[in-house]
């Protein structure tokens, strides 16, 4: 790993995180059914990465560490189980296994979202 | 937020993503993060702290979107039980990795 690729992946994960903090401090409210910040910043992450895997990131150095920087800071799946992990503490098992399914089906249909829209376009 | 408390976060997120480089196991990782996600959120710890550790550090050591492209992959395969088998195993050995860690945390103090 050379100097360059270093900076830009500092640079990725500043932006990441910059970004994940000011979504998590201003969309405190949950939108319709139980949608809250984590799940918001977790969904646009998976948009990104389609758009990156329709690009086939694993063959262009500059879109690898573009991955590995930015969206790598800019996701998290530990405060994802953590939400899960509050939900058990508290015993709402049916609140739980709506809002599992829930994160899985939008972070894949966001997913193939960007996908389809490098892929026809 | 200060300034000062920023530039901490800062340094813990940079350390977080140079640690993911080097394991380079996205399942090792987020059992390791789960783990001590659960040891550190049982303890009482400060504001500052807690946002140093739980949104930079582990926020930055595990990523969501390693775990949907590796589900991809599976995808890709065309091979929906194994699919299914996975996704639901990383996530509820996830989940119990986080409460054993709760656990032994209690245990300790």
């Amino acid at each position: 790993m050379d100097f360059s690729s270093i900076s830009i992946i500092l640079l990725g994960s500043t932006f990441g995180l910059i970004l994940r903090i000011f979504i998590k401090n201003n969309f405190k409210k949950s939108i319709g059914f139980n949608i809250q910040h984590t799940s918001i910043v977790n969904f646009l992450s998976s948009f990104f990465l389609g758009i990156l895997v329709a690009l086939n990131f694993i063959n262009n150095e500059m879109l690898m560490l573009f991955y590995s920087g930015f969206l790598g800071c800019f996701s998290t799946f530990s405060s994802f189980i953590y939400q899960l992990f509050d939900l058990f503490k508290k015993r709402k098992f049916f609140r739980l296994f709506f809002h599992y399914i829930e994160v899985i089906f939008f972070s894949f249909l966001f997913f193939y979202l960007g996908y389809f829209l490098i892929r026809f376009f | 937020m200060k300034i000062n408390n920023f530039i901490y976060v800062l340094l813990a997120a940079y350390l977080a993503t140079f640690l993911r480089l080097i394991i380079n196991n996205n399942f090792f990782i987020s059992i390791i993060g789960s783990f001590l996600m659960g040891f550190f959120i049982s303890r009482r710890l400060s504001y500052s702290t807690e946002k140093i550790l739980l949104s930079g550090f582990f926020s930055c050591f595990t990523s969501f979107s390693g775990f949907i492209y590796f589900l991809y992959r599976i995808l890709n395969q065309g091979d929906w039980i194994k699919f299914i088998i996975f996704l639901n195993l990383i996530i509820i050995v996830n989940l119990f990795t986080m409460l054993f860690g709760f656990w032994i945390s209690r245990k300790i103090t």
